[in-house]
């Protein structure tokens, strides 16, 4: 309800005594229990519920998130999983941990959360009210600088126009807003325990500088005037910053987020993730990955790609470095291809990952024995590959 | 309450020269005036008689040909629980995916990609569209126009149909057929998981939209034997047919063979009258008269708009049982007469005074005991009820005034009457005579009483104990209404071998406001609703609006997991919603149905569904969404569980007090009452001890059983201890008045217990399950009564009568 304030006073008591209304007749009639405001379910099956992502935390334990604010952790390499307290019940994509104790997870309804004992107990710390509010600002923000630019002495077209963009934009952020928190969250990662970026969809992007505490809306920095989804944000090698998702584009920024430079890859569709490493002559390489078994390779930092050939029609969902230094990609199906930097097509990897898993897969880590620790449909699947 | 009651002790046999005195008559007064009346009327002008019960026969008759054969499925529910007017409420929304028939139809020489395959299912297909009952624009199948295949790419979700329109079976379209399955998500659903068969799925009117008529399940069934099963067998398919109709077609289909097995209980029956009496005359007398009375019960039965359902089937064979084992008595009492020197027509006048008042008290009585059935909330039931006390009114009519009439001009012949005389009079010479009359005897002493009480009150025990086992519903896989190893059955166990979803379907029913059956508060809660009941043990699988809606989400963003799940907005939640099959909600969306798929319908199963969906309910029903319970097959069938179980013990109650209240009534004597009643209980229990063990269930065909049973089987006692009270009254000593008791009435008991129980055991051999169970367990109880009323009765009185009972002195009334 804050934005409202930000508008001249008299509107905005008038807003704010509506919305208390609202409020107030919403709670008593309904009974609608918020899944933002329910606390998760103790299941007793939790590590069979669908699992979206799966972290490695410094110590070896693995954490995973997952539907209806379901967290699990297994201090045996996913042999057993205890589930955590978590204040949520929507269903969490991402999560991410710099060390053995501090870690966050995002997901749907803007929800992000934080932990500091190693994924045990979690508290919100943003949601999906708190995103519309300040996507909603940030667009008032914009038109009001517009409106300004325009109504000055030398005002150009160009100026006009941008008034009108950034009049459609706060439209679509006030009707983004209409249905309450309802925009996902996909990707996440954190510098140090302090700095920190989550993505998702609709071109959100937010930004931490105090490890959680607060978040400031920074999707007006890119550009991306479609709203395109975000799906995942990958640190290089070089100390950049990317950010792949919707329509091919990535995101590049060099200065911490502060300014974002777009490239585009070519092809037009969903891309799930990207690998950022050095190849053999210290050149950084991107390796990005997407729907249909798309892998797109760049060695130029993103200005030139090329498709590099799988034989696959799946979408490939994750991706990691093996031991060997090759690269391992995962389909949602649960295969596992292996190839590197080179450019020659990537190779089914020996037992495939997905000989028993019939399920759908969302993530993959490797563990140091060699195997991989699958996370979909059905939970927490663990599979044996051959070690190369 | 078979024969005999007090009074009937007057059918005196040569041995017993105890003067005809009318002291219980006399207690009667009004129904000795009604049955002076009544012999008059029926005595008078005989002729007249004849020809009124002739012109009564004609019309009942008529109408008893006119019966009908029915299963309806509404009648074998506990149709006004709670759980069930939920149901009822949602019956027509339910409709589309409850009353659904699935045609399987196998490649018996491979796969389905095949030309001549499904060349032929397109036969079938349309030979399926034509029949009546069909809801054609429903139908499903590879053929139909409603089958689409679907494919996400870059610009969304691309799709087809599976089979397509100018399909000619050229090698490049079943390659298309065979990619398109494949895409098309249908394996598991209408293909099977091998590729070998495929389903029609044929949902059904229960109404004819032109003429409104009900659907003809046996109809039904037949034309899909005739026109699918078998025209089709020959081209090189197979047919699987599964789905409630076809249970309800079997079912009409097991009834249409008791006809049968009436004629097999009919010529045993005779048979064993005929070993009794050595009379020819008398055993067709007492036969004509009770199948008039079958006769007339299926007139009156449909008459009052009811038809032969496979519960009621029972009742014929009942009257049939009760008519001859209480006509035993008149072709009893007419010996007697005659060897006393009446003519036949005095002595049919005598045999009618003689047992037209306890003949109508003890068949009044059993209307009385069956009619606690009443209590049990299930039209079957109920019905089975009202029929059987209809079979027993009719009794009083063609064996209390017609036998009489009938056999005022038969007789009884030479034979019968020479048989009869040297069985009375024959003088301990037979080795079955020792038996009977010395060792069972024995039975009243007290050292021997001692025992055969404890022994009793042992095997009451063990029974109690093994009756711990025994266990409400049905156990079996399939279609608990028909035998495992029935075609239907196995029909039942190919599909779910070969195909995804489990056959026992647990649906419970969210109602909403209109119009918001796709709305996150709605579909939130269902989402967690689903939770909870996806860890319930033996919930296998989960399908409803919600879980597609979540499917489709992820599915238009690429098919990305990351995006399964709800959404708040409205624009796409209600996108979602027009994309799903309509099946899941009601039309105007204040209605969606969530289907639990379980391992098993066990009642240990269906009881922790129940238990969780209840628990979910009572914490989470709000205004958006309400969890109401139950439909479904599992669903109907937790809640008659839940019925029968209340029932059980109520029923249990009500017929032993009801029982127990008459036979006090009767004898004045809660002493004999604990005599009688004591072999009952044990009968009773023992019965649930074989249930147990054999691994029946306590269900809506096993409820009447114990009624039945027991409001029968107190016959046994009564007749036994009216003939004993006789000779006490004689100044016998208990030991001598058994004895000769043994030898009155000893054949005449077991001769009943054989006839009751002959008139169900041929059930046994039923295709429709619980009939047979029925058969079984009636057949037991009727015999074990039998038994425990000869062997109980005698020791449990010597323990409790006072001595100057026991030894033997004129007392005026025993017991007390």
């Amino acid at each position: 309800m804050f934005f409202f304030l930000k508008h001249s006073k008299p509107i905005g008591a008038a807003a704010v005594l509506l919305a208390l209304a609202a409020s107030a007749f919403a709670t008593a009639s309904t009974g609608f229990v918020d899944p933002l405001q329910l606390m998760a379910r103790q299941s007793v099956k939790a590590a069979a519920r669908l699992m979206l992502d799966v972290a490695t935390l410094s110590d070896g334990r693995l954490v995973a998130v997952g539907e209806q604010g379901t967290i699990i952790l297994s201090d045996d390499r996913g042999r057993s999983w205890r589930q955590a307290a978590v204040p949520v019940s929507v269903n969490l994509t991402a999560t991410f941990f710099v060390d053995a104790a501090s870690g966050w997870a995002a997901g749907h309804d803007g929800v992000i959360l934080g932990t500091k004992d190693g994924g045990l107990n979690w508290v919100r710390l943003f949601d999906g009210n708190a995103v519309n509010e300040q996507i909603v600002a940030a667009a008032e923000r914009r038109v009001r600088q517009a409106r300004e630019r325009s109504q000055a002495a030398a005002a150009t077209q160009a100026a006009q126009d941008e008034l009108d963009r950034a009049e459609d934009a706060l439209a679509d952020a006030e009707a983004g807003a209409r249905f309450g928190p309802s925009r996902p969250l996909f990707g996440i990662w954190f510098k140090d325990a302090k700095q920190g970026f989550v993505a998702g969809a609709f071109g959100q992007l937010f930004h931490t500088e105090d490890g959680g505490a607060s978040w400031r809306y920074i999707g007006d920095r890119l550009d991306n005037p479609e709203a395109l989804h975000y799906n995942a944000i990958v640190p290089t090698p070089s100390g950049k910053i990317a950010i792949v998702g919707e329509g091919g584009r990535i995101h590049l920024s060099a200065d911490g987020g502060q300014t974002w430079q777009r490239h585009e890859t070519g092809y037009d569709g969903q891309l799930y993730g990207m690998l950022a490493l050095r190849d053999a002559d210290g050149r950084e390489v991107f390796l990005a990955y997407g729907f249909g078994g798309r892998i797109l390779l760049s060695r130029d930092g993103g200005l030139r790609w090329s498709q590099v050939d799988a034989g696959v029609k799946a979408n490939i969902v994750d991706g990691f470095v093996a031991a060997d230094g090759s690269v391992r990609l995962l389909t949602a199906g649960g295969q596992v291809f292996r190839g590197g930097s080179d450019g020659k097509p990537f190779v089914p990897a020996g037992s495939d990952g997905g000989a028993g898993v019939q399920k759908r897969i969302a993530a993959a880590i490797p563990l140091p024995d060699g195997s991989l620790v699958l996370a979909g449909m059905g939970g927490i699947h663990l599979v044996s590959t051959n070690g190369k | 309450m078979t024969d005999l009651s007090p009074h009937e002790r007057k059918e005196s046999t040569p041995l017993e020269v105890t003067p005809l005195s009318d002291v219980d008559l006399e207690a009667h007064h009004g129904a000795r005036t009604i049955a002076d009346y009544a012999e008059h009327l029926l005595f008078h002008r005989r002729i007249w008689v004849l020809a009124v019960f002739c012109v009564a026969s004609i019309f009942l008759g008529w109408h008893a040909s006119k019966i009908g054969l029915e299963a309806s499925f509404q009648k074998m529910i506990p149709a006004s629980h709670p759980y069930i007017e939920n149901y009822l409420v949602y019956e027509d929304d339910l409709r589309k995916m409850g009353n659904v028939l699935r045609i399987v139809v196998e490649n018996t020489g491979g796969d389905i990609y095949d030309k001549d395959f499904l060349l032929t299912l397109k036969k079938i297909n349309d030979e399926v569209f034509y029949i009546p009952g069909v809801d054609r624009g429903n139908m499903k199948s590879l053929w139909t126009p409603n089958v689409f295949w679907r494919e996400v790419t870059v610009d969304g979700i691309v799709g087809g149909l599976v089979v397509p329109d100018d399909f000619d079976g050229t090698p490049g379209h079943v390659d298309q057929v065979r990619r398109n399955v494949s895409r098309s998500g249908t394996v598991g659903s209408l293909v099977a998981n091998d590729h070998r068969s495929t389903v029609i799925l044929v949902p059904l009117l229960e109404k004819d939209p032109q003429t409104g008529e009900s659907l003809d399940y046996g109809l039904l069934s037949e034309r899909l034997e005739q026109l699918v099963r078998d025209k089709y067998a020959a081209e090189g398919v197979r047919i699987h047919i599964t789905g409630f109709a076809k249970i309800m077609g079997d079912l009409i289909e097991g009834v249409r063979s008791m006809a049968l097995f009436f004629a097999v209980t009919f010529v045993l029956t005779v048979g064993l009258l005929y070993f009794y009496s050595r009379c020819w005359r008398s055993t067709a007398s007492v036969i004509f008269c009770c199948s008039l009375a079958v006769v007339w019960q299926l007139g009156v039965v449909r008459l009052m708009g009811y038809a032969l359902d496979p519960y009621s089937t029972l009742v014929p064979f009942l009257t049939f049982a009760i008519g001859v084992s209480h006509a035993i008595q008149n072709i009893n009492t007419m010996v007697a007469e005659r060897l006393g020197g009446l003519s036949s027509v005095d002595a049919s006048k005598a045999t009618f005074r003689l047992l037209f008042v306890p003949g109508s008290v003890a068949l009044l009585c059993n209307v009385v005991g069956f009619s606690t059935l009443l209590v049990i909330d299930i039209g079957v039931i109920r019905e089975l009820a009202i029929s059987a006390c209809v079979g027993v009114l009719v009794i009083i009519f063609t064996k209390i005034f017609l036998l009489p009439v009938i056999m005022s001009y038969t007789g009884i012949s030479e034979r019968g009457l020479q048989h009869r005389a040297l069985k009375v009079g024959e003088k301990n010479k037979s080795l079955v005579r020792r038996v009977t009359g010395d060792f069972l005897s024995r039975l009243t002493e007290r050292r021997w009483a001692l025992g055969v009480v404890l022994t009793g009150i042992a095997i009451l025990a063990t029974s109690l104990y093994m009756a711990r086992d025994l266990r409400i519903g049905d156990l079996d896989p399939g279609a608990p209404e028909l035998r495992a190893d029935s075609r239907y059955n196995r029909d039942v166990g190919f599909l779910s071998a070969n195909y995804a979803n489990s056959a026992d379907v647990f649906v419970v029913m969210v109602k909403t406001r209109p119009d918001t059956c796709g709305t996150y508060p709605v579909t939130s809660a269902v989402d967690r609703f689903q939770a909870v009941m996806g860890e319930v043990e033996g919930v296998v699988g989960i399908q409803s609006l919600v879980t597609e809606m979540k499917g489709l989400n992820a599915a238009l963003q690429g098919g990305n997991l990351k995006w399964y799940g709800l959404s708040r907005d409205e624009y796409i939640s209600s996108g979602t919603l027009k994309m799903t099959r309509q099946d899941f909600y009601k039309y105007d969306c204040s209605m969606l149905s969530i289907l639990l798929f379980l391992e098993d319908h066990k009642a240990d199963t269906l009881t922790r569904v129940v238990a969780a969906a209840e628990a979910f309910a009572a914490a989470n029903n709000t205004e958006h969404a309400e969890f109401l319970l139950a439909a479904g097959n599992a669903g109907i069938e937790a809640v008659t569980n839940i019925v029968v179980k209340r029932a059980e013990r109520l029923m249990l109650f009500l017929v032993y007090g009801v029982v127990a209240l008459l036979v006090w009534w009767e004898f004045k004597s809660w002493k004999v009452t604990t005599a009688l009643i004591l072999p009952l209980l044990i009968t009773s229990i023992l019965c649930e001890a074989i249930m147990a063990k054999l691994g029946l269930g306590v269900k809506v065909a096993t409820l009447p059983v114990i009624v039945l049973g027991v409001g029968i089987g107190v016959d046994y006692g009564i007749y036994l201890y009216n003939r004993l009270e006789n000779y006490l009254r004689m100044g016998m000593s208990l030991k001598d008045a058994y004895g000769e008791t043994l030898k009155t009435t000893g054949a005449a008991i077991a001769v009943t217990a054989v006839t009751l129980a002959l008139g169900v055991a041929t059930w046994l051999f039923s295709d429709i399950k619980f009939q047979a169970d029925m058969g079984l367990l009636l057949a037991i109880m009727f015999l074990w009564n039998m038994v425990g009323a000869i062997l109980i009765i005698p020791a449990v009185l010597s323990l409790l009568l006072p001595a100057a009972v026991r030894e033997g002195s004129p007392v005026q009334r025993a017991g007390g």
